[in-house]
C-alpha cells in the first residue's frame, strides 16, 4: 500500500512545482537559522556560526536536486525535458515539423475514422438488456440454401410455439413503402412497422413516454389507431411536445392516436419511426391458410438464458418441418439463426472490411514514411549528430534525443489526425456508402484516445528504427571532413525494403481507391440518370381504404393529365422488389433481381423508349398479358447472348413463392434513381395489375413548359383531387436525382483526394529514400568518376541496385490492388450494372507506378548531378 | 580523518521514526539534532539525507507534515508519526532485532554459537 501511496504523491509532486520549490527554500532557510541561533547561543561570534550551520547542510543545492527526485517522477521530468528540447529543435526547422506530421496525421485520420466506424458498428454492444439472448430467425431453403430473412405467418407461429428455447418471440410485418403522418398535402411519409403488443418488452425497451402496446390495442376496429413514435420522429414533426400522449393525429388519412414515445435512437426495424399494432389475430388468419405467398415477417427470438443458437436452430426446424410436412411443401425449410447484433450490422461488413484493409495500407505507407523522413532529417544532421557522438554522447543517449523528436511529430500528427478524423467521421457519407447507418459515430473520447495514442505508438515506433540507425552509423569521420559510410549491405537491404514498400503499398492504395471510384462513378452511369427528369414531379399517394383505390385509379389518373402543363402521369406502387428471377435456359438456378411492376403508361411518362422490340400495347396492359420489357442490364444479366427477346424469365417475389412466367417483349435503356428505384436499380418491367393498393402509390406526372411556374400548382390540384387520397412529398424528381447524383460525385471527388494524398505521400517516401541512399554513396560516386566511369554508368549502376526491387514491389502492389477491385467489385457493385472499365481501374494505377518510377529516377539522377557538379576532389575527400 | 559516520542505508527510517515516537512534532532541524545527540554526535546528518528521507516517509504515509511556529519564531514544517507510521515502526522495529540477533550469532566467537 505504502509503495502506491508513495507513487500517487510523486505523481502530484510532478505539479505545482514553483509552489513546492518555495516551501522547501522557506523549510531549508528554517533549519539553517535554527542551527545558526543555536551556534550563538553556543558563543560562536555570528559569522562562525553561520559557517558551521553551512557546512553542516551538506551542500544545499545538491540536497534540494536529491529532494527534488523523490517529490516528482525523475524519468518523467527527464523526458519532459528532452522533449522541450527536441520541440525547441525543431521549431528550427517548422516546415520539416509541419509536413512530417502532416503526412502521418492524413493517414491516421482516415484509420481513426474507420475505427470510429467499427466501433459503432461491431464492437459496442446493442443497447438492449441480454442483447446476446437476442436473434434474428431466418430460414433457408433445403435445395438452394437460399436466405429468407422474412417469415411467412405459419412458421412465426411455429417459432412462437417453441418455449423450449425462446422466452419470447417479437414479430414485426415488413411494410410496404412506410405511413403517411399528417394531413394530405402536408404529410410525410416515414417508415413504418406494425409490431407485436410483445415486441417492445421481448427487445427489453421501454417508452420513454407513455407505454407500450397491449394485446387489446391491436383490435381497435374503426377506433383511432394507436401507435408509438420514434424520438426521430416526435423531434421533427411534433417539436417534443410534452403533452403528446393521447394526441391525434392523422397516419395514413386515419385517425390514430399518440400512446407512447421511443428512448433516443431505438429505430428498430432499421429506421422505423412509428410502430402499429400487429394483432396476433390477424397472423394466425394468415396462419390459417397454407398459402405462404406476400407474408413477410420480421420475426426476432429471446432464447432462454441456459439455450444455445445450435440447440435452438435444431428445435426451431424441427418445429419448422412439423408445418411444412403438414402443409405437403415440396421443400421445407429450415432455421437459420443470426445473432440481432450481426444481423443489424451485417449490409455493413463487407464494406466495413474493405475499409479497414484500406485504412491498414495508409496507416503501413504512413508509417514507412515517416521511417524515411526521419531518416532523411537525420542524414541532414549528420554534423550535429558527430559532434555529439565524438563529444561523447553515447549511443543511447543520441537515440533518445531523435526518438523525442520524432515523438513531438507524432503528438502534433495525433492531434492533426483527430481534427481530420473529426470531419471525416461527421462527412462519413462521402466515403461510406450513404448516411443510413442503425448506430451514429462519434468522435467520441475513445475514438480520440485511439487515434492519438495509434499515431503515438506509430510514430515512436517507426522513428526509433532510424534514430537506431543513425547513432550506429560511425559519425566520427564526419567531423574530420570525411563522409558517411554507405551503411553496410544490411542497411541498403532496409532501404531496399523501405523503397519496395512505399511502392507496393501506395499502388495497393491507387488500385483500391481507384476501383472505389470506378465502381461509383459506374453506379452514377456515364450519360446520368438514363431518362428525362428534368420536367417531372412525384407525389406520394395513400389511400386508406382499399377497396376504393381501383376505382380511384383511372379517374385520379384522368383529372392529373387534364391539369395545365401535363403531358403524361402514371401511378406506380411504390416498392422495388427484389425477387428471383430464372431465365427459361437455368430454370434451375434463381437470380436476386430488382422486379418493378409497372402500368403501361409508367414508359411514356419516363420516356423510356425500346433499345429493343416494343412496348406492351394497349390490350396487352388491359389483359395483363403476361409480358416483360427488361432494362439493358438485366438482359445482358439474364441472357449473356443477349437475344432476350421473345425468351421467357420466370419471377417469384420469394424463393419459395409460385413461379410467374413472362415472355420478354422489349429492351429499354437502363434508369437509375428514378423516384420509385432505390438509386442503382436496373430492373425488370412486368405489368401492374392494381395501381394503387393497401400500400403507397407512386403519382409520376410528365410536364411541359417552366417547371417552377407550374409546380405548385400541380401539387395543389393533385390535393384538391379527392379528399380520400393523402398525398405527401410533392417535389420535382430532379431534386431526388441531383441530390444522388451530388452525392455519388462527392464520394468519386472524395476516392480521388484520398488517392492523391496516397500518392503524395509515396512521392516525397520513394524520393527521400532514393536520394538519401545517393547522398550517403557521394564518396564512392566521386572515386567511381575519378577512376573513368562515365556518368551514365554511374546512375546505372546506383539505379539498379533498387532496380529489381521496385520491379518486385509493383507486381506485389499490383497483385494486391487486383484482390482489392475484386472485393470492392464483391461487395460495392451492382451485379446488374455493367461493370466498370477495366481501364477505368487501371489507369490510375499505372499513372501512379510511371509516376512512381519517374520519382525514383529524378531521386537519383539529381542528387547524383549535384554530388558531380561540385569538385570530385572534394567528394572523394567527402565534403559533399 | 573525522570519526563521524554516514548513516547506513535502512537505519534512518527507524531513527526518525522513533525520534518522532518519542518526542512527538518535530521539525527537520530538530529531528537532525536529536539524531545527532542519541548517536553521541557519531552521525552527522545533512540536508541531503534528512529531507529527501522526510519527504519519501510522508509519501508512503507514514509521516505528516505540516507548517508551524519554531522556538525562534520562524515558520518552520513540523512532521507527526501518523497511525500507520507507528505501525511500521513496531514492524520495523521487531525486523531489526531479528537481523540484530542473527548477525550476532553469526558474529560471535567460533564455537560460542548455540
Amino acid at each position: 500500500m505504502s509503495g502506491l501511496h508513495e507513487l500517487l504523491a510523486r505523481v502530484r509532486g510532478l505539479f505545482g512545482r514553483v509552489r513546492r520549490d518555495h516551501e522547501l527554500d522557506e523549510e531549508f532557510a528554517a533549519h539553517l537559522q535554527l542551527e545558526v541561533d543555536e551556534n550563538t547561543r553556543r558563543g560562536l561570534p555570528p559569522d562562525e556560526a553561520r559557517r558551521r550551520a553551512l557546512i553542516s547542510t551538506g551542500g544545499i543545492e545538491r540536497a534540494k536536486e536529491a529532494y527534488r527526485d523523490q517529490r516528482g517522477l525523475p524519468w518523467v521530468d527527464a523526458m519532459i525535458s528532452e522533449l522541450v528540447a527536441a520541440a525547441a529543435r525543431l521549431w528550427r526547422h517548422p516546415a520539416a515539423l509541419v509536413g512530417t506530421a502532416l503526412s502521418l496525421a492524413l493517414g491516421m485520420a482516415l484509420a481513426t475514422a474507420v475505427f470510429s466506424m467499427v466501433d459503432a458498428l461491431f464492437l459496442r454492444p446493442l443497447p438492449y438488456p441480454h442483447q446476446e439472448q437476442l436473434v434474428r430467425i431466418r430460414e433457408r431453403d433445403p435445395k438452394w440454401k437460399s436466405l429468407t430473412e422474412y417469415l411467412p405467418a405459419r412458421d412465426v407461429l411455429a417459432a412462437e410455439s417453441d418455449a423450449r428455447s425462446f422466452s419470447g418471440i417479437a414479430t414485426a410485418e415488413l411494410y410496404g413503402d412506410g405511413s403517411f403522418v399528417g394531413e394530405s398535402g402536408t404529410a410525410v411519409r416515414i417508415q413504418s412497422s406494425p409490431v407485436t403488443a410483445n415486441y417492445f418488452a421481448v427487445l427489453g425497451v421501454r417508452p420513454m413516454l407513455g407505454r407500450a402496446f397491449t394485446e387489446s390495442d391491436a383490435g381497435t376496429g374503426t377506433a383511432a389507431l394507436p401507435v408509438i413514435l420514434s424520438y426521430a420522429l416526435w423531434t421533427s414533426r411534433f417539436g417534443q411536445r410534452a403533452d403528446i400522449i393521447g394526441t391525434a393525429i392523422p397516419v395514413n388519412g386515419r385517425r390514430s392516436v399518440v400512446l407512447g414515445v421511443m428512448p433516443r435512437g431505438f429505430e428498430m426495424p432499421f429506421g422505423t419511426q412509428l410502430w402499429m399494432p400487429l394483432s396476433q389475430d390477424s397472423v394466425k388468419r394468415l396462419a390459417a391458410s397454407t398459402n405462404r405467398d406476400w407474408q413477410y415477417f420480421m420475426t426476432i427470438g429471446r432464447l432462454k438464458p441456459e439455450i444455445s443458437i445450435d440447440r435452438a436452430t435444431a428445435d426451431l426446424s424441427t418445429q419448422f418441418h412439423g408445418v411444412g410436412m403438414a402443409d405437403g411443401l415440396e421443400r421445407i425449410p429450415y432455421s437459420d439463426l443470426l445473432p440481432l447484433a450481426r444481423d443489424v450490422t451485417a449490409p455493413f461488413r463487407g464494406e466495413m472490411q474493405l475499409w479497414v484493409a484500406a485504412a491498414v495500407v495508409i496507416i503501413l505507407l504512413c508509417a514507412v514514411n515517416f521511417t524515411t523522413m526521419a531518416l532523411a532529417r537525420g542524414m541532414r544532421r549528420r554534423e550535429e549528430l558527430g559532434v555529439r557522438l565524438a563529444l561523447g554522447a553515447t549511443q543511447r543517449r543520441v537515440v533518445a534525443m531523435l526518438v523525442s523528436e520524432t515523438a513531438i511529430m507524432a503528438m502534433l500528427g495525433g492531434a492533426l489526425a483527430a481534427l481530420f478524423a473529426a470531419w471525416l467521421i461527421n462527412a462519413r457519407h462521402l466515403w461510406f456508402g450513404g448516411d443510413l447507418l442503425p448506430v451514429t459515430p462519434a468522435m467520441d473520447w475513445r475514438t480520440m484516445g485511439f487515434g492519438v495514442a495509434a499515431t503515438l505508438v506509430i510514430g515512436v515506433l517507426f522513428g526509433l528504427a532510424p534514430a537506431i540507425e543513425l547513432s550506429r552509423t560511425d559519425l566520427r569521420p564526419v567531423l574530420s571532413g570525411g563522409s558517411w559510410s554507405t551503411g553496410g549491405a544490411r542497411e541498403l537491404r532496409s532501404r531496399r525494403g523501405l523503397v519496395a514498400l512505399q511502392l507496393g503499398l501506395s499502388l495497393a492504395c491507387m488500385a483500391l481507391l481507384a476501383a472505389l471510384a470506378a465502381a461509383e462513378r459506374g453506379a452514377q452511369g456515364s450519360g446520368g440518370p438514363g431518362y428525362k427528369y428534368s420536367h417531372m414531379i412525384s407525389a406520394r399517394l395513400y389511400v386508406p381504404d382499399s377497396t376504393a383505390a381501383a376505382g380511384i385509379s383511372p379517374s385520379l389518373l384522368d383529372a392529373v393529365r387534364s391539369i395545365p402543363g401535363v403531358s403524361n402521369a402514371t401511378i406506380v406502387r411504390a416498392p422495388v422488389y427484389v425477387a428471383y428471377c430464372y431465365p427459361d435456359w437455368r430454370p434451375h438456378l434463381p437470380a436476386g433481381i430488382r422486379w418493378s411492376d409497372v402500368p403501361l403508361g409508367y414508359f411514356a411518362t419516363l420516356d423510356l423508349k425500346p433499345i429493343a422490340g416494343r412496348l406492351p400495347t394497349d390490350a396487352e396492359a388491359r389483359a395483363r398479358a403476361p409480358v416483360m420489357i427488361l432494362s439493358k442490364s438485366s438482359a445482358n444479366w439474364l441472357f449473356h447472348d443477349g437475344a432476350a427477346l421473345g425468351r421467357r424469365v420466370g419471377v417469384a417475389a420469394h424463393a419459395r413463392d409460385r413461379t410467374m412466367w413472362y415472355t420478354v417483349i422489349g429492351v429499354v435503356p437502363d434508369v437509375r434513381a428514378a423516384p420509385n428505384f432505390d438509386p442503382l436499380s436496373a430492373p425488370v418491367y412486368t405489368l401492374q395489375d392494381l395501381p394503387m393498393g393497401e400500400v403507397s402509390s407512386q403519382l409520376l406526372i410528365r410536364m411541359r413548359g417552366d417547371l417552377r411556374l407550374r409546380q405548385g400548382a400541380a401539387g395543389d390540384a393533385v390535393g384538391r383531387i379527392d379528399p380520400r387520397i393523402v398525398v405527401s412529398d410533392v417535389e420535382p424528381v430532379a431534386k431526388q436525382v441531383e441530390v444522388w447524383m451530388a452525392q455519388s460525385r462527392s464520394r468519386t471527388v472524395f476516392f480521388g483526394l484520398v488517392a492523391a494524398v496516397a500518392l503524395v505521400l509515396a512521392i516525397v517516401g520513394v524520393y527521400g529514400l532514393t536520394s538519401y541512399t545517393v547522398e550517403l554513396r557521394a564518396r564512392e560516386i566521386g572515386i567511381r568518376v575519378a577512376l573513368g566511369a562515365s556518368r551514365g554508368r554511374v546512375v546505372r549502376t546506383l539505379f539498379s541496385e533498387f532496380g529489381w526491387v521496385a520491379a518486385g514491389a509493383v507486381t506485389g502492389g499490383l497483385l494486391l490492388g487486383g484482390r482489392a477491385v475484386m472485393l470492392v467489385d464483391h461487395y460495392l457493385r451492382n451485379p446488374l450494372l455493367p461493370g466498370p472499365m477495366l481501364s477505368e481501374q487501371l489507369a490510375p494505377v499505372v499513372v501512379a507506378t510511371v509516376t512512381l518510377a519517374v520519382i525514383m529516377v529524378v531521386g537519383t539522377v539529381l542528387p547524383i548531378r549535384r554530388v558531380l557538379r561540385q569538385d570530385i576532389v572534394k567528394a572523394i575527400q567527402g565534403n559533399g | 580523518m573525522s570519526d563521524r559516520l554516514d548513516v547506513q542505508q535502512g537505519t534512518l527510517v527507524l531513527m526518525v521514526l522513533t525520534t518522532l515516537d518519542v518526542l512527538g512534532p518535530l521539525h527537520g532541524y530538530g529531528i537532525a539534532r536529536r539524531i545527532e545527540e542519541t548517536s553521541r554526535h557519531r552521525l552527522a546528518l545533512n540536508y541531503g539525507t534528512l529531507y529527501p528521507a522526510l519527504l519519501r516517509l510522508e509519501q508512503q504515509g507514514f509521516l505528516k507534515g505540516e507548517w508551524g511556529t519554531s522556538e525562534n519564531n520562524r515558520r518552520a514544517r513540523f512532521y507527526t508519526l501518523t497511525r500507520s507510521g507507528r505501525r511500521h515502526l513496531a514492524h520495523e522495529t521487531r525486523e531489526w532485532h531479528t537481523t540484530a540477533e542473527l548477525l550476532g550469532w553469526f558474529l560471535e566467537p567460533r564455537g560460542a554459537t548455540p
